[in-house]
């Protein structure tokens, strides 16, 4: 593996990092990506070195051709890449008409379940101060903060 | 033996199906099966009680060491005698005690699965089969606890035991695992001829040791039993005062012989098992429930047996098996009077109970045989109980803690005497003149059924009879104690032994217990003032609620709902974990090659460029066109490589997937949104940085790695024009070697294809609905365009078919096939719209997927018609008259399915994405 691939493939995906964890979904895709050919180069490329193409030719000995096994991974993962690609587009354009935007929001239940953990903060606080104070009476709070 | 586990088996499933029909008669017919096991004992009982045993053995998961082991000695047959017996007695009882109703089938079925899941704890000698009984009967003791499922407090109470019990099992499963390691079987029998030594048996002993405290309800774990009695009276009789709650007594007898001798030991179990004597006692002294009484007594007999049995000794162990059979009947009987009680007068209030031993005289007598069994009295089979255990620990009495013990269970008999006169007062005493009160029980209290009142009958009677004629049990009760610490025999049971010291301290405690019946107001008062300011069940609860807010917490703070978050989380996970994990074995410095060919650095700078542009860019349009330019890029690096097929691909994708971009992004607006907040683009921007180092670092790693093993592909070189009569051999790898992938992967193909044919269909209703606009693509005609794509468009599918015909031996294929001819109708696509289009199309892309998988499926199901596996290739050779021969082989007809589905895919790509159809009304 020569250093020049491995830091090509590094930077595809560092950049596709950044993309994937934005909220738009357009720049996920994209980040997914770079991602996948960061992905599909390393696997190729850890075939080893460069070689007459996988095309036999039987006078030829073995090791005269690249490695064809990676590239066969390599092909399904492009074709397969290409159809997630476009189902997350097919995505956006859902979320798109139902929203306005390609914003991938915050799941509603999981939202909820922290609320469970703040509001129990909220109410254990709200006990303390009443008991702090003494005076501070819990119809008030209740009606508050609900 | 199996036999009848399977029957168990059998009729759990079979009882709740039939309940329904029966009624409650679905008592009687259950109680069969019992009445057969037991016996069965009592067949086998004369040359198991000679000495030999009964053992059979089925192979389960014989690599685990698991088999279901099964043996029976005396002291399993005397078990087995009790779960059997109890059971029999207990289904006759439950066919008076419940009335006709539609959920009896749900008491049934686990009750017939308690008895079959205990008869196997009893009899089990493999040590993993014991625990699967084990928690069968935890399970089933949850679902008859909770059996009243619209009452909170049983919901809760099953819910406690069962946590409590489980956590014990589980701990015990570990110690069984240390355990049969080290001993390096997993019998019982085995570990017990030859016990391994060491620290981790040790642990393994404790741990189980856990396990049997939990289901014996020692203390501190003795909290759970009395909630039990939430379940119905029978339940309560058989469960939680004769069989289950003896599962760990079982053991703890089946292991003290052998490991007594180990420091901890004795002072663990005599110690838990007294105080759980005393706690128990003096928390019974003061219930007003008759069944909580019950209970509390039933937890200090508990703990009085884990002390018998936790010694080790042969006196000990014999009065242990006494005591065994000697609780069970008379806490048997008694359970059964309170549950006479409860469903003749309505209540187990010892307040609200008056005289009613006038009114049920045969349920008082019985009761009064099985109170005095309980305290101790002669000539029942308790008193002998008890002068047995007096005389085991006599035996003690040099050891330095012996006399303490002693002393320790003579307060604990003269407890158990207290609160037994209390139960007989409670129930059946006239206690008040209160007209009220007498009303109140009064004139509706009838006499029970007889079949109602038998088993208890019987239960007393046999405390009596066991009392008198010791000779009956001796050899059961001798013979399991044999069975348990073999050396010279204990003597027989007898009522009188003479004036012995174990006879005075039986005097002692009977006096005992009558001053503090004398004294109970003062006690009573006592035990008012000096409530404990906490107790093991708030230690329970606390814990409980600890570990819930806990949960919430973590919850809380890590599942945000933010996909960003959880995504930062992930990466950050590989890159610190197996990151620092490859920094540390950093030895290896790989001989590093600056570059491999000159080209390939040309191509990385422009992608590095194309990338970076990627993140930085504004606008959707650049950003998809500047990916565009690392997947080119990537595409020339395969040609460098020596991937022709891959470059091939990896062209038509982009390309396709550029035009896909370009029709989706008319709809999103230009830019893309904010940017988000400071300290979120740097973490992004750290984040992204350790990524990109992770996988530099794992890229050069894994290089390094190659040439450590031939690689696989060898051989697919050597076998592909022998075997696969081909030359390209990525595409006999893809249609041929490993074919069944491919398969996968275009059933994954077409499910995409209809999700987004479904997704963009929804959006587009969705939209007519809001009553927006329609988007549409404006045509201005492109005479060139036009005409070029009437000219290019059938070359260009003629050459995606030769692609496909030559794959076999030249780059090209279904995949590469596909998307050529895709390419074409791309091309069409932008010159003329959907309308021309879908003229062009030769079948609609639902038709093409469906084809093409079908037929990929039909000629892989082929290769089973020839005997051989799915898409085993064949070939044969056609003779065409007046043509010639063809060589055909079948895997050409599997790359033209994926020739369909792939062009299937693309035609249904634009179709969704492309314009709108206008659709004439």
């Amino acid at each position: 593996m020569s250093l020049t691939m491995a830091l090509t493939i590094g930077i595809l995906f560092g950049a596709g990092t950044y993309l994937v964890l934005e909220r738009t979904l357009t720049r996920i895709a994209l980040g997914l990506g770079l991602w996948s050919y960061g992905a599909n180069l390393l696997i190729v490329i850890s075939g080893g070195r460069a070689g007459a193409p996988p095309i036999l030719d039987p006078d030829a000995p073995a090791t005269h051709f690249a490695d064809p096994l990676p590239q066969a991974m390599v092909l399904t993962s492009i074709v397969i890449t290409f159809g997630i690609t476009a189902f997350l587009l097919a995505l956006a354009y859902r979320s798109m008409t139902l929203t306005g935007d390609d914003m991938a929001e915050d799941d509603i239940e999981d939202r909820r379940i922290a609320g469970l953990w703040q509001a129990e903060r909220e109410e254990e606080a709200a006990e303390e101060t009443e008991e702090e104070t003494g005076e501070v009476g819990g119809e008030e709070w209740e009606g508050g903060e609900r | 033996m199996t036999t009848l586990l399977a029957a168990y088996l059998a009729a759990t499933v079979l009882v709740p199906l039939i309940a329904r029909r029966l009624g409650r008669e679905i008592f009687l017919a259950a109680a069969t099966l019992p009445a057969v096991t037991l016996a069965w004992a009592f067949a086998r009982a004369p040359e198991i009680l000679a000495g030999s045993t009964a053992a059979e053995t089925i192979d389960w998961v014989p690599e685990l060491g698991l088999e279901i082991a099964l043996r029976v000695d005396a002291f399993s047959l005397l078990m087995t005698i009790l779960v059997a017996g109890m059971g029999t007695l207990i289904f006759l009882y439950s066919r008076w005690y419940f009335d006709d109703g539609p959920d009896l089938g749900r008491l049934a079925g686990p009750l017939i699965a308690f008895a079959g899941a205990m008869f196997g704890i009893v009899i089990a000698d493999n040590l993993l089969a014991l625990y699967v009984f084990w928690e069968l009967t935890s399970i089933t003791s949850y679902l008859l606890i909770g059996f009243d499922d619209r009452s909170a407090e049983a919901r809760a109470a099953a819910l406690r035991a069962l946590l409590v019990t489980v956590a014990g099992g589980l701990a015990m499963l570990a110690g069984f695992i240390l355990i049969g390691e080290s001993a390096g079987t997993y019998s019982l029998t085995g570990v017990l001829a030859n016990p391994p030594t060491g620290m981790s048996v040790e642990i393994g002993l404790l741990l189980v040791l856990f396990g049997a405290f939990t289901k014996s309800a020692q203390a501190p774990f003795h909290f759970w039993l009395p909630g039990a009695m939430a379940a119905p009276t029978p339940i309560s009789a058989y469960l939680h005062s004769a069989t289950m709650v003896k599962a760990g007594i079982y053991l703890i007898a089946r292991l003290a012989p052998v490991f007594a001798t180990l420091h901890f030991w004795r002072p663990l179990l005599v110690g838990v098992g007294l105080a759980t004597m005393l706690i128990g006692g003096w928390n019974a002294l003061r219930q007003r429930d008759l069944k909580l009484l019950l209970a509390h007594g039933t937890t200090s007999q508990l703990g009085l047996m884990t002390a018998l049995f936790g010694t080790g000794i042969a006196a000990a162990t014999l009065a242990g098996s006494i005591l065994i059979v000697a609780h069970a009947a008379f806490k048997g009987a008694l359970f059964m009077v309170v549950g006479i009680i409860d469903h003749q007068a309505g209540t187990r209030d010892i307040d609200r109970l008056d005289g009613l031993y006038r009114k049920l005289p045969g349920t008082f007598i019985a009761t009064v045989l099985a109170v005095a069994s309980m305290a101790g009295l002669p000539p029942l089979l308790g008193f002998i109980a008890k002068e047995a255990a007096l005389e085991g620990f006599l035996e003690m009495i040099g050891i330095g803690w012996g006399r303490i013990a002693l002393a320790v269970l003579v307060i604990g008999s003269a407890l158990t005497f207290a609160y037994s006169l209390r139960f007989l007062w409670g129930a059946f005493a006239p206690k008040r003149a209160d007209e009220l009160v007498a009303d109140f029980t009064g004139s509706e209290t009838m006499r029970p059924e007889v079949g109602f009142l038998a088993p208890a009958a019987v239960l007393a009677l046999l405390s009596l009879a066991f009392g008198i004629m010791p000779g009956t049990v001796n050899a059961l009760v001798v013979g399991s104690a044999r069975a348990l610490v073999p050396g010279p025999t204990p003597r027989r049971l007898a009522l009188w032994h003479g004036l012995t010291p174990a006879l005075l301290l039986s005097v002692a405690a009977i006096l005992g217990g009558l001053l503090l019946w004398q004294l109970r107001r003062e006690v009573a008062r006592f035990q008012e003032r000096r409530r404990f300011a906490w107790d093991a069940e708030m230690v329970y609860d606390q814990t409980v609620e600890t570990v819930l807010r806990f949960a919430n917490v973590v919850t809380g703070r890590l599942q945000t709902g933010s996909l960003p978050m959880y995504l930062a989380v992930i990466l950050g996970t590989v890159v610190a974990i197996p990151g620092s994990t490859m920094i540390r074995r950093l030895d290896w410095w790989p001989v590093i090659l600056l570059i491999d060919r000159p080209t390939q650095g040309v191509i990385a700078l422009f992608m590095a460029l194309a990338a970076i542009l990627t993140v930085l860019t504004r606008r959707r349009m650049s950003a998809v066109v500047a990916t565009s330019v690392v997947g080119y890029g990537v595409a020339f690096l395969f040609v460098v490589q020596g991937a022709p097929d891959l470059a091939l691909t990896q062209l038509l994708f982009e390309t396709l997937l550029l035009v896909l971009f370009v029709l989706i992004l008319r709809h999103l607006p230009i830019s893309f949104p904010g940017r988000g907040g400071r300290w979120w683009r740097i973490v992004r921007g750290g984040l992204a940085a350790a990524v990109g180092s992770f996988i530099t670092l794992a890229a050069l790693y894994a290089g390094s790695a190659r040439g450590t093993a031939p690689p696989v592909s060898v051989e697919y070189l050597r076998r592909a024009i022998p075997e696969g009569e081909g030359r390209n051999v990525v595409n006999l790898i893809l249609v041929d070697f490993r074919a069944f992938d491919t398969f996968g992967e275009i059933v994954v193909l077409t499910a995409a294809a209809l999700g987004i044919m479904g997704l963009v269909r929804a959006a587009r209703r969705g939209r007519g609905e809001m009553g927006e606009s329609r988007t549409m693509l404006t045509f201005r005609p492109s005479t060139i365009l036009d005409a070029a794509a009437r000219i290019v468009f059938h070359t260009v599918l003629l050459y995606s078919i030769i692609l496909l015909t030559v794959g076999h031996d030249h780059p090209g294929g279904g995949f590469i096939g596909g998307l050529v001819a895709g390419a074409a109708f791309i091309l069409i696509y932008l010159a003329g719209g959907t309308p021309w289009m879908r003229r062009v199309e030769p079948a609609p892309p639902e038709l093409l997927l469906g084809t093409g998988l079908t037929l990929a499926a039909v000629v892989g199901a082929t290769g089973w018609l020839r005997g051989s596996d799915f898409l085993e290739a064949t070939s044969s050779t056609l003779l065409i008259p007046g043509v010639g021969t063809i060589d055909f082989r079948s895997v050409f007809l599997f790359d033209l399915g994926v020739y369909l589905v792939v062009l299937g895919l693309v035609i249904a790509l634009l179709g969704s994405a492309g314009q709108e159809e206008v659709r004439q009304p």
